[in-house]
C-alpha cells in the first residue's frame, strides 16, 4: 500500500488535484473545439427570417388583393349609383343640361331599325302589349318583395324637383321615336325587368307624376340619357355584363364549422420509401392518422379567423442494412461511424430528453482493418399530437369557389415515444455486437408551429362546402398537411 | 460578473454558443490532460477530445450536480470516450501478455520527484503501454476499483492489478531515469 501512497497519490497530486496552468502543451488548438461543434445542441431555430419573409410576401399578396378588389368595388359601385340613384347626376346643373341636350339630339343618334330586326323582336302590338302586361306584374311584384331598385331619400325634396325636370327631358326624349325606343326597351324585358320596373314598363304608360313620387325618375334620367345610345348599340351580351351588378352575392355564413382529415402529409420524405443504393438499404413505414375540426367566424367578406382541434397519430419504423468495411484509413465509414451518423454517438432524443444506449463488440471479437461487416438497424417511433390552431384566413369568392390564404400559429401537445431500437453487427454471417439495452424513450412536452398556406372550398348547396387547404408547418414541415374535409355554414 | 457553472451548462443544454465556448475554455485544459493520458500520440489525444467534447456538449442534460462534480462528471466521458478510442483501434494488442506479478514495495525520496513537471508526467503515462496506462489512469487518476475496471473493460480483476503493478513499476523506472537526465542537467 506504500506504493500506492508514493506513486499514485503523487500522481493524482500533480495531475488531478492542482490545477493546470494552461501552457501550449495543455491547450488543445480551437481547431478541435470548432470541428466538435458542429455537433453540440444547436438552438432550436423557429425560422423566424423565412416565417418573416413569407409573412411579408402574404401581406404583400393580401394587400394587392385589397387594393386591386376595392378598385374593382368602385368601379362598380360608380357605375351603380349612375343608374340607380344617379344622386350626382340630378344634383348637378351641367350634367342636366348635358342631359336635355343629349335628349333634344337623340333622334339622329338612334339609328333606324330594320324592319326584319323590327319583326323579329316584336311581332305585334298585341305581343307587345302582354310583354309589357307582364312586365307590370313582376314589377308589382317586386315592389311586394321590395327587391327592386333602392329608393332615393323621402326628405330629399330639392333633389325630387330636379329630378322632375330631368324626367320631363326623359319624356321629351322618349316623344322622339316611342315606337321605336318601346321596341328596343322590349329587348332588354328579358333580362332587366327583374331588377327595374322602369324599364319594364312601356315608356308611353310611365307616369311621369307617379314616377317622381317613387324617386324612380332617376331610372327614367338614366334612361333618358342613356337608352337612345346604349339601348340602340348594346348587344344583349353586353347587357347581361351591365346587368352583374344587380346580382346579389352568396350569402355568406357568419359561422361555419368543419371536419377534415389529411390524407396527405408533405413531408421532406416519402411516407413509406424504400432507398436502395450499392451497400446499403433503408426502409421507413409511416401510418398516419389525422383528424380535424375547426369553427370559423367570418368577419367580412374578405376576412375570418378559425381555431378547432388538430388531432395526429402517427407510427414509424425505420429499418436499414448496410454492409460496411471496417476502416478508417479506407475512407469509408466504419461501424461507430455508422452509429455516429444515423443514430447520434450512441443517444435517441426526443425535444430535450436524451437516452444513452451502447453498441458493444462481444468479448473476444477483433476487427481487423478491411472486414467486412454487415449492420443491421431498426428503431420504432410512436407519437401523438394535438394542436389548438388560431388562423387568419383572408378569402376570394368566386361563383362557387371559396379561395383561401391562411396563416396563422397552433398551439402542440406531443406525445412522442420510441420504445424499441435494435442494432447488430454481423461479421461473415456472425452476430458480433452485444445486445443493445435500450430502455426506451417517452416524451410529453409542448411546442408551438406557425402555418401558412392556401387552398380552396366549393360550394355544395345553400350551406354545406368542401375544401382542400394545404397547410404548411414552417416550424416542422413533418406536420405539414392537406386539409380535406367538410365544412358546414349558419 | 462571470456566470456560475450551473448557469453555463443550462445555457449549452439550451444550445447557447458563448456558454458552450465558455465552458470550453473553463476545463479545456483538463480534460485535454485526459486525452494525453490516454491517447498515445498527441493525434490520439486529439481524436480522443473532439469525440469526448461531442459526447459531453450531447450528454449535459444527463449531468446530476448532486451526483458529483462537472469535472468529475466530464473527465469519465472523456475516459470512456479514450477507451472507445483505444478499443477500436488496437484493443486486441493492449493486453496481450498479461503476467501476474507480485507487487513489491519499494522505499522512495519523495521529494525528488517535485522536481518534475506536469507537463513530463503526462509524457511518462503516454509512453506506458496500452494495457499499462489505461488501468493506471483508470485507478489510480479517475478513481475506477479493480472490479469496475474488470467489468468496463472485460477483462478478470487480477488482470487489472496486475497491469496496474506493472504500470508503477515501469513508471517507477521511467520516474528515475528522469531524475537522473533531469540532475545531469
Amino acid at each position: 500500500m506504500k506504493e500506492r501512497d508514493t506513486i499514485i497519490n503523487y500522481f493524482r497530486t500533480k495531475i488531478i488535484d492542482s490545477y493546470p496552468v494552461e501552457a501550449d502543451w495543455n491547450v488543445p488548438s480551437d481547431e478541435i473545439f470548432n470541428a466538435a461543434k458542429v455537433h453540440f445542441p444547436k438552438k432550436k431555430k423557429r425560422r423566424f427570417g423565412l416565417f418573416f419573409l413569407l409573412s411579408l410576401g402574404l401581406a404583400i399578396a393580401i394587400a394587392w388583393m385589397v387594393i386591386a378588389s376595392n378598385y374593382v368595388q368602385d368601379n362598380l359601385t360608380d357605375k351603380q349609383e349612375i343608374i340607380i340613384t344617379n344622386n350626382e347626376l340630378s344634383q348637378n346643373a351641367s350634367v342636366q343640361d348635358e342631359i336635355q341636350k343629349s335628349a333634344i339630339n337623340d333622334n339622329p343618334v338612334i339609328p333606324p331599325i330594320e324592319k326584319n330586326n323590327k319583326s323579329q323582336i316584336i311581332s305585334s302590338n298585341q305581343d307587345k302589349k302582354e310583354i309589357n302586361h307582364q312586365d307590370l306584374r313582376s314589377k308589382q311584384k317586386e315592389k311586394k318583395t321590395g327587391s327592386s331598385i333602392i329608393p332615393l331619400p323621402s326628405e330629399d325634396q330639392s333633389i325630387r324637383k330636379k329630378v322632375s325636370k330631368s324626367s320631363q327631358a326623359s319624356e321629351r326624349s322618349s316623344n322622339i321615336d316611342k315606337q321605336q325606343l318601346s321596341s328596343k326597351t322590349s329587348i332588354t324585358q328579358s333580362s332587366y325587368s327583374a331588377q327595374n320596373p322602369i324599364i319594364s314598363a312601356p315608356l308611353d304608360k310611365i307616369d311621369k307624376k307617379s314616377v317622381t313620387e317613387q324617386s324612380m325618375p332617376l331610372q327614367g334620367l338614366s334612361l333618358a340619357k342613356l337608352a337612345p345610345i346604349r339601348f340602340s348599340q348594346l348587344t344583349q351580351n353586353e347587357m347581361k355584363i351591365k346587368q352583374q351588378p344587380f346580382i346579389s352575392p352568396r350569402k355568406m355564413h357568419k359561422w361555419e364549422v368543419g371536419l377534415t382529415t389529411a390524407p396527405l402529409m408533405i413531408m421532406p420524405f416519402n411516407i413509406s420509401a424504400v432507398e436502395e443504393e450499392d451497400h446499403e438499404r433503408a426502409e421507413i413505414k409511416l401510418r398516419y392518422f389525422n383528424i380535424n375540426g375547426y369553427i370559423t367566424r367570418r368577419f367580412n367578406k374578405r376576412l375570418s379567423v378559425t381555431t378547432g382541434v388538430m388531432f395526429s397519430d402517427f407510427d414509424g419504423k425505420l429499418a436499414f442494412t448496410a454492409s460496411e468495411l471496417y476502416s478508417e484509413e479506407l475512407g469509408v465509414e466504419d461501424v461507430k461511424d455508422y452509429v455516429d451518423n444515423n443514430i447520434g454517438f450512441g443517444s435517441l432524443t426526443i425535444n430535450d430528453k436524451s437516452t444513452k444506449f451502447e453498441v458493444e463488440l462481444n468479448q473476444g471479437v477483433a476487427l481487423q482493418v478491411g472486414d467486412s461487416l454487415i449492420v443491421d438497424g431498426r428503431i420504432e417511433a410512436n407519437g401523438s399530437v394535438y394542436q389548438i390552431p388560431l388562423f387568419f384566413n383572408y378569402h376570394i369568392q368566386k361563383k362557387r369557389f371559396d379561395w383561401v390564404l391562411h396563416a396563422g400559429a397552433s398551439f402542440d401537445i406531443l406525445d412522442i415515444s420510441i420504445p424499441t431500437l435494435d442494432f447488430k453487427v454481423y461479421m461473415d454471417d456472425e452476430l458480433i455486437t452485444q445486445p443493445v439495452n435500450f430502455p426506451g424513450i417517452r416524451e410529453r412536452y409542448t411546442d408551438f408551429s406557425i402555418y401558412a398556406g392556401g387552398g380552396v372550398k366549393y360550394d355544395l348547396g345553400k350551406n354545406l362546402k368542401a375544401g382542400a387547404i394545404a397547410r404548411f408547418d414552417i416550424t416542422d414541415l413533418f406536420f405539414s398537411r392537406i386539409d380535406v374535409g367538410l365544412y358546414y355554414g349558419f | 460578473m462571470p456566470r456560475s457553472e450551473k448557469h453555463i451548462i443550462e445555457q449549452c443544454i439550451k444550445g447557447d454558443e458563448g456558454a458552450q465556448r465558455e465552458l470550453y475554455m473553463r476545463y479545456r485544459a483538463q480534460w485535454y490532460m485526459t486525452c494525453m493520458r490516454y491517447g498515445k500520440t498527441k493525434f490520439e489525444a486529439d481524436d480522443i477530445m473532439q469525440d469526448g467534447l461531442i459526447q459531453v456538449y450531447r450528454d449535459l442534460l444527463q449531468f446530476d450536480e448532486k451526483r458529483s462534480k462537472f469535472l468529475t462528471w466530464s473527465s469519465r466521458i472523456f475516459a470512456h470516450t479514450a477507451l472507445k478510442h483505444l478499443k477500436k483501434n488496437r484493443w486486441h494488442e493492449t493486453f496481450e501478455s498479461i503476467e501476474v506479478v507480485s507487487e513489491k514495495s519499494q522505499s522512495n525520496d519523495e521529494d525528488v520527484y517535485e522536481k518534475l513537471a506536469t507537463k513530463e508526467l503526462i509524457k511518462l503515462i503516454q509512453s506506458l503501454p496500452d494495457g499499462y496506462r489505461i488501468i493506471f489512469n483508470m485507478y489510480a487518476l479517475e478513481g475506477y476499483k479493480h472490479k469496475e475496471i474488470a467489468e468496463e473493460l472485460g477483462i478478470s480483476e487480477g488482470t487489472s492489478k496486475s497491469q496496474l503493478s506493472k504500470a508503477k513499476k515501469e513508471l517507477r523506472k521511467m520516474l528515475e531515469l528522469q531524475l537522473i537526465e533531469t540532475s545531469k542537467r
